[in-house]
């Protein structure tokens, strides 16, 4: 067991020092962190949960708070994708292409698809979620903004393909602002909610992206 | 040059937590009020309100902390952008300025000398005059000013006021406590330092310029409380919760907030009872009654019905690298921690990631202006602030349909 002694030491400096004694350990070893105040043991659970490591508290008086994180099966696969990651986007910034990951996302941004026929643009859209739901390999991810939003919604005629392409694997996420703008919240029939941030991610991430309309 | 001393994680991090200051600032004796007296402490606002003529008020205000970026003559500028900041906020415009410093004796007077010569040219940038101050040998070095500032009485932007339906408008990005925590353990690229130091060297006068142009119905600072602090103060909420951190059985949150799908409403919370002893923290949502029991949820000032705020994360402006310092190096703050504490229940969030959870609590130095603005002219006020060149946008709404804030995506 590693022990630090982080009394007198203000946040985040415990839990940077526990972070580079956690991190290089195998699983079931523990580091032990003693902290002077409860916020330090607090930020530390943070830590602790955001990374999946057990996460032990023991108050033995007002000033000293022993913290045990102890590394389980869960952190350390968590950390090793991370690695991976890291060294994928390490081979980029050498000028060395990584193998292109398989698999793609797909947009919908509108409930219809090309121009300037709205209403042809309606059956083509629908035809495509079709299409996409008999495919082999199916989409990670299907996002949905601004118009495409209806479609995930009450009354959209694609529901059962997007159920269907849910069932097999894909990732069914509707833009949460594009949802409340249309007051469609409570409308939601199929996937889950994202935002902007998940949607920059998805979209400058490893993955091909097709966008129908 | 001591520079890696001279700054140990001041700003507004450096702040003593709400709940503590509660606690005390509750304790303070009653005093007969002054009729004259248009604001002062009872309503959590930025700075005090008095009224001397009919047309004629005066609005004081004063702050200090220790050094949050290594630069000396930077964190005179910060101290100073952020003391007056209080001022701007409340509609008035600073006049008078007084220093306020912390200076160890044995040290290098031209640090000194830097830190004032920033703190005067922000004082001059304002159109105030420095008049004096008060010095004196400590330990570590501390710095801010006293301003005094002239409003008309009739036009005093309260951070109370704001109506079901306004927009929130923030005026500058978040993340100056991560950003400058970072930048504490020598973490923070230059971009970034760069980026934070911008902003909180930006004085909220522009901004305060173009709001006093609209009909604005609540503003405030967003300062050591974070957003959603300074928010709920805004929406008149008062916590449901006490579980100070500090208290000695003290039983704070730590995934903090309520998460979605958790709405029991625990209409029985407590407050602190005399001996300072909480009950009933806001862990489990488990409740103790005591004769100090209060009503469940939020009731905004003037005892109309409780409002609640919707706010969008993916409309919230930050600094660039805010997620990366929060999701991979966990540069996060104490206090914003106490700020999670504090706030217990009031927050609800929903699809909000770790990092964006804690920028939220992040306390700011020299933050920007958060501003209730009527929904038919938001776009428009927020077109005119963009062109001052911060990072800002409209990352809410306020309504009747909630006692809490809701974050979501």
């Amino acid at each position: 067991m590693i022990s630090l002694d982080e009394r007198g030491k203000q946040c985040p400096i415990p839990i940077v020092d526990t972070k580079k004694a956690v991190e290089p350990l195998g699983v079931g070893e523990v580091v032990e962190t003693v902290v002077d105040n409860e916020i330090s043991a607090q930020n530390l659970k943070k830590f602790a949960d955001q990374r999946q490591y057990a996460y032990e508290m023991e108050k033995v008086s007002n000033t000293e708070y022993r913290v045990r994180l102890t590394v389980t099966e869960a952190a350390k696969e968590l950390q090793d994708k991370g690695t991976a990651t890291f060294n994928e986007q390490d081979y980029q910034a050498c000028g060395i292409p990584a193998a292109a990951p398989q698999g793609y996302i797909v947009v919908i941004s509108s409930d219809s698809m090309g121009e300037p026929e709205k209403e042809l643009g309606k059956i083509l859209l629908k035809g495509f979620l079709f299409a996409l739901s008999k495919k082999e390999d199916v989409p990670k991810k299907i996002i949905f903004y601004n118009g495409g939003a209806r479609l995930t919604c009450e009354g959209s005629e694609s529901l059962d393909d997007l159920r269907e392409l849910e069932k097999s694997g894909a990732e069914i996420a509707t833009c949460g602002t594009c949802l409340k703008f249309q007051n469609l919240e409570d409308k939601l029939k199929v996937g889950g909610v994202t935002n902007m941030y998940e949607i920059t991610e998805a979209l400058t991430g490893p993955y091909r992206v097709v966008k129908p309309c | 040059m001591e520079q890696i001393e001279f700054c140990k994680g001041g700003g507004c991090t450096a702040k003593l937590g709400p709940d503590i200051l509660d606690r005390v600032l509750s304790r303070l004796p009653a005093q007969k009020r002054d009729p004259d007296l248009l604001v002062g402490f009872d309503t959590n606002d930025d700075a005090a309100v008095y009224r001397v003529s009919e047309d004629r008020a005066i609005v004081q205000t004063l702050d200090f902390f220790p050094p949050m970026v290594d630069d000396p003559y930077l964190f005179g500028q910060i101290a100073a952008a952020n003391a007056m900041s209080d001022i701007w906020a409340m509609g008035g415009r600073p006049v008078t300025a007084l220093n306020i410093v912390c200076f160890p004796q044995s040290w290098d007077l031209n640090i000194l000398g830097r830190i004032m010569q920033g703190g005067a040219e922000k004082v001059a940038e304002a159109g105030a005059s420095l008049c004096g101050g008060h010095s004196i040998n400590d330990n570590d070095v501390k710095y801010g000013l006293s301003v005094t500032g002239l409003i008309d009485p009739a036009r005093v932007l309260t951070n109370v006021g704001a109506r079901a339906g306004d927009r929130l408008l923030l005026t500058k990005p978040l993340g100056t406590g991560i950003v400058c925590t970072a930048g504490r353990v020598k973490a923070a690229d230059p971009a970034s330092m760069d980026e934070a130091i911008r902003s909180m060297t930006t004085l909220n006068k522009y901004a305060a310029k173009v709001l006093s142009r609209y009909e604005v119905h609540a503003c405030t600072d967003v300062t050591g409380f974070s957003l959603l602090g300074h928010l709920s103060e805004m929406l008149g909420m008062k916590r449901r919760a006490s579980g100070s951190p500090d208290a000695e059985d003290g039983g704070g949150q730590v995934a903090g907030g309520r998460q979605a799908g958790q709405t029991d409403q625990t209409s029985d919370m407590t407050l602190p009872d005399s001996t300072g002893q909480t009950a009933g923290a806001g862990l489990a949502g488990n409740s103790n009654k005591t004769d100090h029991a209060v009503q469940a949820g939020s009731r905004n000032q003037s005892g109309s019905s409780p409002l609640g705020a919707v706010i969008h994360t993916s409309a919230v402006p930050h600094f660039k690298r805010v997620r990366e310092f929060v999701e991979e190096d966990f540069f996060i703050t104490a206090n914003g921690q106490r700020n999670r504490n504090h706030l217990g229940d009031l927050v609800e969030f929903h699809n909000t990631a770790f990092w964006q959870q804690e920028l939220l609590f992040d306390p700011q130095t020299s933050g920007g202006l958060l501003a209730a603005v009527p929904n038919e002219i938001a776009d428009e006020v927020l077109t005119e602030i963009k062109e001052l060149g911060l990072p800002c946008s409209l990352i809410g709404e306020v309504t009747d349909q909630l006692d809490h804030i809701l974050v979501t995506a």
